[in-house]
């Protein structure tokens, strides 16, 4: 059924390609981000608030690194090599069965959140990351 | 013996109180191990034990996974391994987080949690093997099938189906949070 509605709207179409989307859809995605995510929030709460310097640092630290993780792991949702084209038609009946919306991502997602933030309630906290360029 | 799923919630309930006691710090670093053992099953270990039954054809004249007691010794090889790790990581304080939990409720809740969670791994994957392999200790009198209507709900969700595409990614961040603390 899906297929023939497809294949109609192919033609209808004309197999007209509209977008390009990462190898493994929607989930890889949200992966992804918050992997980035998380890394950003562990080296953003790993400086004082008052230390704009550090936590700038920290920021840009945490994406880099949650970006290689992402990398590493998610290639297809970094590397424009890796996305594929997506007709109008595919992308209707992607859009007819959204009720099949993938949760794992999430909760995956927010037990990455709860472990980082676990992990900065530990006593002594990490030294400061703004420390690392002290002013003379 | 009574409903398996009530002995699964009792273990987790057991580990909470463990949790309690060792604090989550140390209890995040016995996390990393298990999560590293579920990986070292899952991705390798169909093929040790092939390795193995295929080293000990020479020596017994047959495979030990073609006999009748297949069930059974792939279930003791799979928990046997399993338990050996999981040992290993509340033994000693190797992959431990230095420090302590913050004081009060808060730092009692976070210590329950994280023990809920390694005996939601561990209780949770023994219990996915011994269904794999059709619970092979039923010899023992421990168990008796058919499962209940709510174990059989509970069994999609036990670690193993739900943590498997992400065990790398979950392995690889506590070593990180461990090192950058």
């Amino acid at each position: 059924m899906t297929a023939e509605v497809e294949a109609e709207l192919e033609k209808m179409t004309g197999g007209s390609t509209i977008l390009a989307r990462a190898q493994g859809g929607y989930s890889t995605f949200l992966l992804l981000v918050i992997i980035l995510f998380a890394y950003f929030l562990l080296w953003r709460l790993g400086s004082r608030p008052e230390s704009i310097r550090g936590a700038l640092i920290g920021t840009l630290w945490g994406l880099a690194n949650g970006s290689l993780i992402a990398l590493t792991l998610l290639p297809g949702a970094l590397l424009p090599s890796l996305l594929t084209p997506i007709t109008m038609g595919e992308r209707t009946v992607e859009a007819m069965t959204l009720g099949k919306f993938d949760l794992h991502p999430i909760i995956i997602g927010g037990v990455f959140i709860l472990i980082i933030l676990a992990v900065r309630a530990i006593r002594p906290r990490r030294p400061d990351l703004g420390d690392l360029f002290p002013r003379e | 013996m009574g409903a398996l799923e009530l002995l699964w919630f009792a273990l987790i309930i057991v580990f909470a109180f463990v949790g309690i006691v060792r604090g989550y710090p140390r209890e995040l670093g016995a996390t990393t191990s298990i999560l590293v053992a579920l990986l070292v099953l899952t991705e390798w270990g169909e093929k040790i034990l092939l390795g193995l039954d295929a080293q000990l054809v020479g020596l017994l004249g047959g495979s030990l996974l073609a006999g009748p007691y297949s069930n059974l010794i792939q279930a003791a090889f799979y928990l046997g391994l399993f338990i050996a790790m999981v040992f290993i990581s509340y033994h000693g304080e190797t992959l431990a987080f230095r420090g302590d939990p913050p004081p009060g409720p808060l730092g009692v809740a976070m210590n329950a949690i994280n023990g809920v969670v390694n005996g939601y791994l561990i209780s949770g994957t023994i219990w996915y093997y011994l269904d794999r392999f059709d619970y092979p200790i039923r010899f023992l009198g421990l168990f008796s099938p058919p499962l209940t209507n709510l174990a059989q709900a509970l069994l999609p969700f036990l670690p193993t189906p739900i943590l498997e595409p992400y065990l790398l990614l979950f392995v690889a961040f506590l070593i990180l949070v461990r090192v950058f603390r």
